[in-house]
């Protein structure tokens, strides 16, 4: 079921918010079970037949930490590890890896179709944390409804955040449950400006950015105007639909008084590439550095060590996103960006300048060299074959050329000659298309690099689940925003209290353009 | 009340007052023309977004008038098609014009079986036959035919609601109605479902025919250069409008509708779109098998209710010469662009149809006594036209060189 979707909005939720406020009243574990069947509920609307993976997915988790936790082997942990990646292994790879070897090998091995269920990736990554976390305290969940809800709980079963036990078990194990009109209005103001980002500006960028890698994967060749639109389209694409889906996600939890961590940290915003990673998919991260890098040896090594294992990682950060050579190469794009980040970093500091000692000229160069890196690696993310993103490459390149719409001669003709000798051609029709383009990028530019992000807005009313030295903490405030965001931030006043319904109005009224989010593919 | 409750109450009784007060706007304005709301010049009589719900629109418009007369086809019989004529026969009145940009025949019978529900029926229906939508890939499953009762359910109807009434796109097209009403080249859609194709008036005055048809004979030949060659597939599979095709036919049969199948007007330059992509002999033979499917309906004695007109061929209206590039001021008489005649070529299809005293060299009405001598003649005219009209046929030949050479370059 989606988030953007009538029958979410009108009745899962605010069925299962009543459902479970009035069980609280009967005890936590009825209101806990009933949200955990209307998880399962959630998870099966339309894809039924995925039901059983995610039930057999618990189920044999938590019968498998409590042998962990008894005899506490590696090799068990181990074995416990390899089950959940063989599964996401056969359910998301087979058939990849199937196809490359017939193509490499001249096989004929047929997997059949096998149809990836929704959010596999995500909770598998969840249940290896629960069982690497049990084998390290030894202390597995006792109770099988909070174990299943900590993979399960719908906000963030689909498509993240990726949550550590850590931060939702002692959640649900708290005594009580009690309907709290503050978080049912504080999670009802940040599902609302997430609808709005998706249902409005998501969908509204991606009829922008489709046609053009649709055009490319069709083999056309892409002006430089026509490549950047679609480049950049995408990119604010992607930023909406991620950011609107960790906020609604965030939201929702909410109003159960429950804190899901922050996921999305205005990642545009950032000025280098470890920054970006500390603001984009922040859990996907903490799990690739926590359980991939480190294991690998992290920086333990030399830095010739350290730099093969961040390259690794990435790879691996790639290919769980898809599988497909795009998203290998994305991942080792930006395990690349990674390595030259580290090696720029140690030059500097031998040189004697920390990251602190920059310049406001320096800082912005480095932002738009991460940007541009970033968009980049987009390409390839978003681009179903090599073949489609070279083409949007090569029209960024300016390869084939610049083109103008000719409406816009007609328009501007006092600088048609300029444009003609500047080696810009001309073409009939798209200029509404060109213009709109260029319009909808430079709004939502204002919005990505200079507007305060959720969480920012909402930083009095503790919108995230924070770490305090190491440890969640319900209650933990993020740190101080600029003043003027200060003043303008969130409360809950009346003029917040209609500005919020407006903006969940909005989001109402663009309900009818219904799609997925893209992170419900990985 | 504690102030999450108050925040609350406030919050969504302004979410409900704004989506009310969006939806109330959206219907006051009407700008689907889902309602019926009367048409009031300044005010919402132009409708410049209706065609992004051009399905709902023609369908609630055509229930309101309960048609006698009925034109089906796709975007060339949209903006052809004129259902106010006068040539249209008394019995025929009042017509609507049903067709809709974009649709195949399974649309069409769709929405025949949308309108006229519960054995109501038209007296005439005009339908455009779309030889394009018949070809066939060998190397694609072709789709199953559309021939399923359409799904209008209370679910349907409820997404139908909200997307012309309780939307932002709704919302923003209602006040883009309101911003138009004076605006001579917003695009609008009649009561009786004819397209004005005002905005393509302002088109050819800043870009100049010239433009408009380049433009959309690369269109054209781009489609093709990626579409089947062939109406019957080397394994005998045809295309499924075919069988939608005879599922109109049996349709109109069981109710008594007059039926008259049209095969379009292209414009010389299509017509050599067709030569140099390859598909002009699929062109012939679908001819002849759309002849065979009509005479089984003559012969089974319904010759005075099934017609299949042909428009098409290198006619002293086909060979209308395109303005040079650059010329902006030439407005061409019969055709838009290649793909697209004006009303007033309609105009003589529909005298063609339903006078018997009109020329008889623009129209000839197949079967399988004419349809040999028909294609012969079109050869004849095809042959002359290249030799008359070098420059255009190069015209033509160099755009799919281009396209061609790319497409191979992949």
């Amino acid at each position: 079921m989606l988030f953007n979707s009538y029958e979410f909005v009108f009745a899962f939720l605010p069925i299962t918010l009543l459902g479970f406020f009035v069980l609280a009243k009967v005890g936590r574990d009825f209101a806990l079970t009933w949200l955990l069947a209307a998880s399962l509920v959630f998870y099966g609307w339309g894809h039924w037949s995925f039901l059983p993976v995610i039930v057999l997915s618990v189920v044999c988790n938590f019968l498998f930490a409590h042998l962990l936790a008894r005899y506490r082997r590696t090799p068990l942990l181990a074995l416990g590890v390899g089950l959940n990646l063989a599964a996401l292994g056969w359910y998301k790879y087979a058939g990849f890896f199937a196809a490359n070897a017939n193509a490499l090998l001249g096989t004929s091995v047929d997997v059949g179709n096998v149809v990836l269920p929704l959010g596999i990736s995500f909770f598998t990554f969840q249940q290896i944390t629960y069982l690497i976390e049990t084998f390290r305290s030894g202390t597995p969940e006792a109770s099988l409804v909070r174990e299943g809800l900590f993979v399960s709980f719908f906000p963030h079963l689909i498509a993240g955040p990726i949550v550590h036990p850590r931060e939702m078990l002692p959640q649900f194990a708290r005594t009580r449950f009690a309907l709290r009109y503050n978080d049912l209005a504080i999670g009802l103001a940040i599902f609302a400006i997430g609808l709005l980002k998706k249902a409005v500006l998501a969908d509204g960028i991606a009829h922008y950015a489709s046609p053009v890698f649709t055009a490319a994967e069709s083999g056309e060749s892409l002006d430089f105007f026509r490549a950047w639109g679609g480049a950049l389209a995408y990119t604010m694409q992607l930023y909406f639909d991620f950011s609107a889906y960790s906020d609604m996600a965030v939201g929702i939890a909410r109003m159960f008084g429950i804190r899901l961590p922050m996921n999305f940290n205005s990642p545009y915003k950032a000025t280098n590439i470890i920054d970006f990673w500390r603001r984009w998919h922040i859990t996907l991260s903490r799990f690739l550095r926590n359980y991939v890098y480190f294991a690998l040896g992290g920086n333990r090594h030399g830095n010739v060590r350290r730099y093969v294992n961040l390259m690794g990682t990435m790879l691996i950060g790639g290919l769980w996103h898809g599988a497909g050579w795009t998203f290998v190469v994305w991942g080792g794009l930006h395990g690349l960006y990674l390595v030259v980040n580290h090696f720029w970093m140690v030059l500097r500091h031998r040189a004697g300048a920390g990251a602190q000692k920059s310049t406001w000229l320096g800082r912005r160069c480095a932002h738009l060299v991460t940007l541009l890196a970033v968009i980049f690696g987009w390409v390839f993310f978003r681009a179903t074959s090599f073949d489609g993103a070279i083409r949007i490459l090569e029209g960024m390149a300016g390869v084939n050329g610049i083109t103008l719409p000719e409406a816009l001669i007609h328009r501007f003709h006092d600088f048609a000659g300029l444009l003609t000798d500047a080696g810009i051609r001309f073409t009939p029709g798209g200029g509404g298309e060109f213009l709109f383009t260029w319009i909808w990028l430079a709004a939502l530019s204002v919005i990505v690099f200079f507007a305060p992000n959720t969480y920012e807005l909402m930083r009095r009313y503790q919108p995230v689940l924070i770490r305090t030295e190491g440890v969640p903490t319900v209650g933990a405030a993020l740190p101080l925003s600029a003043g003027w965001i200060e003043k303008i931030a969130w409360r809950m006043s009346a003029g917040w209290a209609v500005a919020t319904g407006l903006v969940l109005a909005a989001g109402i009224l663009a309900l009818p353009r219904v799609s997925e989010f893209i992170y419900w593919q990985f | 009340m504690r102030p999450g409750q108050r925040f609350l109450v406030l919050c969504l009784l302004s979410s409900a007052v704004a989506v009310a007060a969006a939806g109330s706007l959206t219907l006051a304005v009407d700008p689907y023309a889902v309602w019926g709301i009367p048409r009031i010049e300044g005010f919402n009589a132009v409708k410049p977004d209706i065609y992004t719900h051009a399905d709902l629109a023609k369908i609630a418009q055509a229930r309101r008038l309960a048609p006698k007369g009925v034109i089906l086809g796709n975007s060339r019989m949209d903006v052809g098609l004129d259902p106010e004529s006068p040539s249209w026969p008394v019995e025929a009145r009042p017509v609507f014009n049903l067709a809709i940009p974009g649709h195949g025949l399974g649309g069409d019978l769709a929405n025949l079986r949308r309108v006229f529900g519960g054995g109501t029926a038209p007296r005439v229906a005009v339908i455009g036959v779309d030889f394009l939508d018949f070809l066939v890939d060998p190397s694609r499953r072709e789709a199953a035919p559309d021939l399923a009762p359409p799904n209008d359910g209370l679910l349907v109807r409820l997404h139908d609601f909200a997307s012309t009434t309780l939307s932002i796109t709704a919302l923003i097209d209602a006040v883009d109605t309101l911003r138009a009403q004076h605006d001579p080249y917003s695009p609008n859609m009649t009561e009786r479902g004819l397209d004005t194709m005002h905005q393509y008036e302002e088109f050819v005055q800043t870009e100049g025919h010239y433009d408009i048809f380049y433009q959309r004979n690369v269109e054209y030949i781009r489609t093709q250069l990626g579409r089947g060659t062939a109406v019957v597939a080397p394994d005998g599979r045809r295309s499924s409008s075919f069988d939608e095709l005879q599922a109109i036919i049996d349709w109109c049969r069981s109710r008594n509708v007059a039926l008259h199948l049209v095969i379009y007007p292209y414009h010389a330059d299509l017509l050599e779109i067709f030569r140099v992509t390859g598909i002009w002999p699929a062109f012939e033979t679908w001819k002849r098998m759309l002849a065979a499917m009509v005479a089984r309906e003559i012969n089974a004695g319904r010759d005075d209710k099934v017609h299949l007109w042909d428009f098409s061929g290198y006619n002293r209206f086909a060979i209308e010469e395109v303005p040079p590039k650059g010329d902006r001021k030439t407005k061409m008489r019969w055709y838009w662009e290649a793909g697209h005649f004006k009303s007033a070529l309609g105009e003589l299809m529909l005298r063609r149809i339903f006078d018997a005293t009109a020329p008889a060299d623009f129209g000839i009405r197949l079967d399988p006594t004419t349809v040999e001598s028909q294609i012969d003649a079109a050869r004849t005219q095809a042959a002359h036209y290249r030799a008359t009209h070098p420059a255009d046929v190069a015209r033509i030949d160099k755009i799919y060189r281009q396209l061609s050479t790319r497409q191979r370059r992949r």
